[in-house]
């Protein structure tokens, strides 16, 4: 893969996330792909310790169901993203249909039409972790994990993917 | 102390929403219930090793705990004797002494000073060691590993203010097949809202919202359990435990139940641990408890609840953990919990968006009461005391406004209430 397509392969999946196209980025999870953003220490054990989200397969789809909820009060006004994506590097895999791909990033989340009008602007900058498996042609997430810069503090209401 | 009447604004079936918005009334709670009766701190599995400190608040005032070299608990308050610096910046650590960053005032594990800086600049006289400490906060107790403690001299005796709460402490912890648990060690989510506190403390005993602002949660709980849609109508109940403090029931399960939740092993260890009494109690019954003001214990979490501005409050949910217990199982206390809790899960967050919603809705002044009359007529009241009703009424929520209104020296005889709700009744206050 080259610094380009992971760029692209990057900018693509969190661009499905600012269109709140839940479906399509669920999608390019691999069958076994998980989905971690820790808490606290985000060098700790996940079969050990908590975690902000940690999803396989079945708890993705959970997670679909929650997104679309009419019940989902958190979300109600909706929450709003946009990703910005930087510091790109790709690292080789065990072979060459696996792939890391280390990059930074920053979460903006804003819910507006809120009756309040006084909803803060929230920032998450995060460092993040891919392993893309190559599957029939097409790279597919095998874990995507996010470590938010406020890991240990305060965490402002999330949406159902992040 | 020169203030308006708040006589009337409690009572046992409303609150008066000033009791949630009025700045003034806040500094009072904080003057006459955060500073004057027994407050959570932490769970001594927070600080297991030698030189392990852990800071926290009692309301406003920063507070150290610390163990010793003899590995005692040790709890003061975080500011230097001299200039008044906070000696300990972290929130959890290890380390030996604290040195005040200012001039060098360093203190001992016990609070004790040791050295201070350029030392010959005092003359004789100017300097007493003995008396120059970190102030001590003397009196604080624990139950089980969790501590608690006042800053009142006059508190009611520790033993006696959790009197009720003991065996539903021990049902916790005796799921332990060592008796132990562990507090925040396997993960802490660290929250705040835009309401006031006490909303927290009424939610964290909610049995009415479920079915209905859970229903996302519930859904998906019930592919698994699907008693879980039965929620509302189970044969459970909530009980108001004296003190302010007060439990609902979320399951509580008969023998042949305890056989299909557990497995055998898990009960054969437990009933060799404890033998079979302890051991069916603590695998029988489920449930939120409340101890009033600011401690919470439901089925996979502590949680604290502090309040920093009348409209503000922080809450941390501190996971709990099975000393002993099989891997899997303490694996399923993780995955669980974070199901429903944190930030991003799927029960916890819609609640703190309502009662960031409820505040709002106590901007209106003109619409002055909320209303905790569920089950009011139907209370139960045994021959001990204990108030208990069906755990989706609100026995569970009237509770804390007993002591509330104690400590807060607030009256709850003047009916207020006659014009909103007429057939608000009178209710007989219980002491401390």
């Amino acid at each position: 893969m080259t610094q380009q397509e992971a760029e692209q392969f990057l900018f693509a999946e969190v661009g499905l996330l600012d269109k709140r196209d839940y479906k399509g980025w669920r999608d390019l999870f691999a069958a076994e792909g998980v989905y971690w953003v820790p808490v606290n220490d985000t060098e700790s054990d996940p079969q050990l310790n908590c975690s902000v989200i940690y999803a396989g397969a079945a708890q993705l789809d959970d997670r679909l169901e929650r997104a679309t909820s009419s019940y989902f009060w958190a979300d109600q006004p909706a929450i709003k993203s946009v990703h910005t994506v930087s510091n790109v590097s790709v690292v080789a895999g065990k072979n060459t249909d696996e792939i890391t791909l280390l990059a930074n990033q920053v979460v903006y989340l804003f819910r507006d039409n809120d009756q309040r009008r006084d909803q803060g602007l929230e920032i998450l900058p995060a460092s993040s972790e891919y392993r893309l498996n190559r599957v029939d042609q097409c790279w597919r997430i095998g874990l995507k994990k996010l470590n938010f810069l406020q890991a240990d503090g305060y965490l402002p209401l999330l949406p159902a993917f992040v | 102390m020169n203030r308006p009447s708040f006589d009337g604004l409690s009572q046992p079936e409303a609150n008066h929403i000033q009791l949630y918005s009025d700045p003034q009334i806040f500094e009072l709670e904080l003057e006459r219930i955060f500073y004057s009766t027994w407050v959570y701190i932490a769970h001594d599995s927070e600080i297991p090793e030698v030189g392990d400190f852990k800071t926290t608040f009692i309301g406003r005032v920063p507070v150290v705990l610390t163990r010793d070299e003899d590995r005692k608990i040790n709890l003061f308050i975080n500011r230097c004797a001299h200039r008044g610096a906070t000696v300990c910046a972290e929130e959890r650590g290890n380390r030996r002494q604290f040195i005040c960053p200012y001039h060098a005032w360093t203190y001992n594990l016990d609070g004790g000073l040791d050295a201070v800086g350029l030392p010959t600049g005092y003359n004789e006289g100017e300097i007493d060691y003995a008396v120059l400490s970190l102030q001590k906060i003397e009196r604080w107790d624990s139950y089980r590993g969790f501590i608690f403690a006042t800053l009142s001299a006059v508190a009611r005796p520790f033993e006696k203010h959790i009197g009720e709460v003991r065996k539903y402490i021990d049902y916790y912890c005796d799921l332990s097949p060592t008796g132990e648990i562990t507090v925040g060690t396997t993960g802490i989510y660290k929250q705040k809202y835009e309401g006031n506190w006490k909303i927290q403390l009424e939610g964290s005993v909610e049995g009415y919202h479920v079915w209905h602002t859970h229903k996302n949660a519930v859904d998906v709980m019930a592919r698994e359990v699907p008693l879980m849609k039965e929620y509302p109508r189970l044969p459970v109940k909530a009980f108001d435990l004296g003190y302010g403090h007060n439990i609902i029931e979320n399951y509580t399960l008969t023998d042949e139940q305890v056989f299909e939740r557990w497995p055998a092993e898990f009960v054969d260890a437990l009933t060799a641990a404890h033998g079979v009494e302890r051991a069916m109690n603590a695998l029988r019954h489920r449930f939120n408890l409340v101890l009033f003001p600011n401690f919470a214990l439901l089925e996979y979490h502590v949680r604290v609840i502090r309040p920093t501005a009348v409209d503000q409050t922080e809450v941390r949910t501190y996971h709990t953990s099975l000393v002993g217990a099989p891997e899997e199982m303490n694996l399923r206390r993780v995955r669980e919990h974070e199901f429903f809790y944190g930030p991003a899960g799927f029960g916890g967050p819609d609640d703190y968006v309502i009662f960031d919603r409820i505040q709002r809705g106590y901007q209106a002044s003109s619409a002055e009461w909320v209303l905790f009359n569920r089950g009011y007529k139907s209370e139960q009241t045994d021959p001990d005391g204990i108030r208990s009703g069906q755990h989706t009424q609100e026995t569970q929520q009237r509770a804390p406004y007993y002591e509330y209104r104690r400590l807060m020296s607030i009256s709850g005889d003047e009916n207020r209430l006659a014009d909103f709700l007429p057939h608000a009744g009178e209710q007989q206050e219980v002491g401390g």
